[in-house]
């Protein structure tokens, strides 16, 4: 999709709008939207960043905006080896008991439903991922979170 | 590197200027002449205390000095010959009452604050009518505040300043000594700060950030421009940025709490991280949350 067909939208309405007041605020219209256009791209830009994330933290394929010149593109990254390799029922000898609200349960059950898996496989290939995440970030592509406590 | 060795030679320059502006103002003043130079003219007045200066100009540069004394040196230097008339226009009034100087370059130009833009918007351009140029030079007593509103011209603010306050179009902002507080307001230019202690708020679309030594309290808005910041003293640095990218260098021994995001921008530190950290306390931790869509993220210890 493109910035401008958004940008380009709004200042039609604004242009609209202005009609009502006549030509002078006509023109104060024009130039306010010529004016305000950086500021449109960066709010919509950021409304894309802050879906993306919430998407990406329920899903297990992120999403990545890619941006060239005008267009906005969402890919989902799939990486070849992202994924583990499927453990073997005889591979799950451990077990723990795990204490969790009902909401939370719910959400997990509607979240593995959604991919076609148990709660059980899900809730193991989250924490496999988790595990592998986790630890001091070295520089390199791919790296799209940043979180931990450290000291200089 | 490459920046801060910018910054310094910028900061050299103008020191140099300042102390010749500081020598022709003496001159000056002890000769009680209102018209100095060809293009210069001057006023002064007697504070009581600190000064708050609210300082406009469209083109026009602005510096801001300060000394300890209670005299308030404003001198104001036209472009070009062709400008010389504008300095007649300046408007210059100081209230002995409340301590608040106030040099409008521009008279009734609606642009004392970037908050009135409709007038602004009127003209036909952002420099429509911007091209005849007053540069303004402020020498204020010590521990005064100062507020600066300029389209295109830079700014700089040198000397014991506490507060700074400054909304330019796409003039550059440069704070060259310590501050308590700074609030900056920029479509365009970029913004370079010294160290500030209490609040940093710099919202800017394109122009650029740096701070080599960021407030307790930073907050930083961009859409385009890089962020360049230096953490020294702890506190809380909130970043948000679309396409520049942010580095935080922290200075050695101080404890991080790092929340990053970035939707297709790489991340990386160089201070390692984990969920615990050594277990510094809140109060002991700069905690550093960014989030930028395809900005890249580098976490530094500071050289």
């Amino acid at each position: 999709m493109l910035i401008s067909e958004l940008t380009d939208g709004i200042r039609d309405d604004l242009r609209t709008l202005a009609r009502i007041g006549g030509q002078e605020t006509s023109e104060v219209a024009e130039r306010l939207g010529a004016a305000l256009e950086p500021a449109l791209r960066a709010h919509y830009l950021t409304a894309l960043n802050l879906l993306i994330q919430e998407f990406n933290l329920l899903d297990a394929s992120p999403l990545t905006l890619n941006l060239e010149g005008d267009e906005v593109r969402l890919v989902r990254l799939v990486t070849a080896n992202a994924e583990p390799t499927a453990a073997t029922p005889s591979e799950y000898s451990a077990r723990i008991a795990l204490r969790l609200s009902d909401e939370l349960k719910e959400n997990i059950e509607t979240l593995a439903t959604d991919v076609g898996a148990s709660m059980n496989s899900w809730i193991v290939r989250t924490l496999e991922r988790s595990v592998r995440d986790d630890g001091p970030r070295v520089p390199g592509r791919g790296s799209h979170q940043l979180r931990g406590k450290g000291r200089a | 590197m490459g920046q801060d060795r910018a910054l310094d030679d910028r900061v050299r320059g103008y020191e140099a200027g300042r102390r010749t502006f500081n020598r022709k103002m003496q001159h000056t003043h002890e000769k009680g002449l209102r018209m100095k130079f060809e293009h210069e003219r001057t006023a002064s007045f007697t504070s009581t205390k600190e000064v708050l200066a609210c300082v406009s100009t469209r083109s026009g540069d602005v510096s801001i000095d300060t000394h300890d004394d209670r005299e308030i040196l404003v001198a104001l230097r036209a472009h070009s010959t062709a400008d010389q008339h504008l300095l007649d226009q300046v408007v210059v009034t100081f209230d002995a009452e409340t301590n608040v100087l106030r040099v409008r370059a521009q008279k009734n130009d609606g642009f004392e604050s970037l908050l009135n833009i409709k007038e602004l918007l009127k003209k036909r351009t952002w420099t429509d009518g911007f091209d005849g140029g007053v540069d303004v030079h402020v020498t204020l007593p010590s521990g005064s505040s100062v507020e600066i509103a300029t389209a295109s011209g830079d700014s700089e603010i040198q000397g014991d300043v506490v507060h700074v306050t400054a909304a330019t179009a796409s003039g550059d902002v440069v704070v060259a000594s310590d501050v308590v507080t700074l609030d900056v307001k920029s479509a365009s230019g970029d913004v370079r700060a010294h160290r500030v202690h209490e609040r940093m708020e710099c919202q800017n679309a394109s122009g650029n950030v740096q701070c080599t030594g960021a407030a307790s309290t930073t907050v930083i808005r961009t859409a385009s421009g890089d962020v360049d910041v230096m953490a020294t003293m702890t506190g809380d640095i909130s970043v948000r940025a679309v396409s520049g990218d942010v580095r935080i260098a922290v200075a050695l021994g101080l404890a991080v709490d790092v929340k990053g995001i970035s939707v297709s921008g790489e991340m990386a530190s160089s201070i390692a991280l984990d969920a615990e950290g050594d277990g510094a306390s809140a109060s002991e931790t700069v905690t550093i949350e960014i989030t930028t869509v395809s900005g890249d993220v580098h976490i530094d210890r500071a050289p």
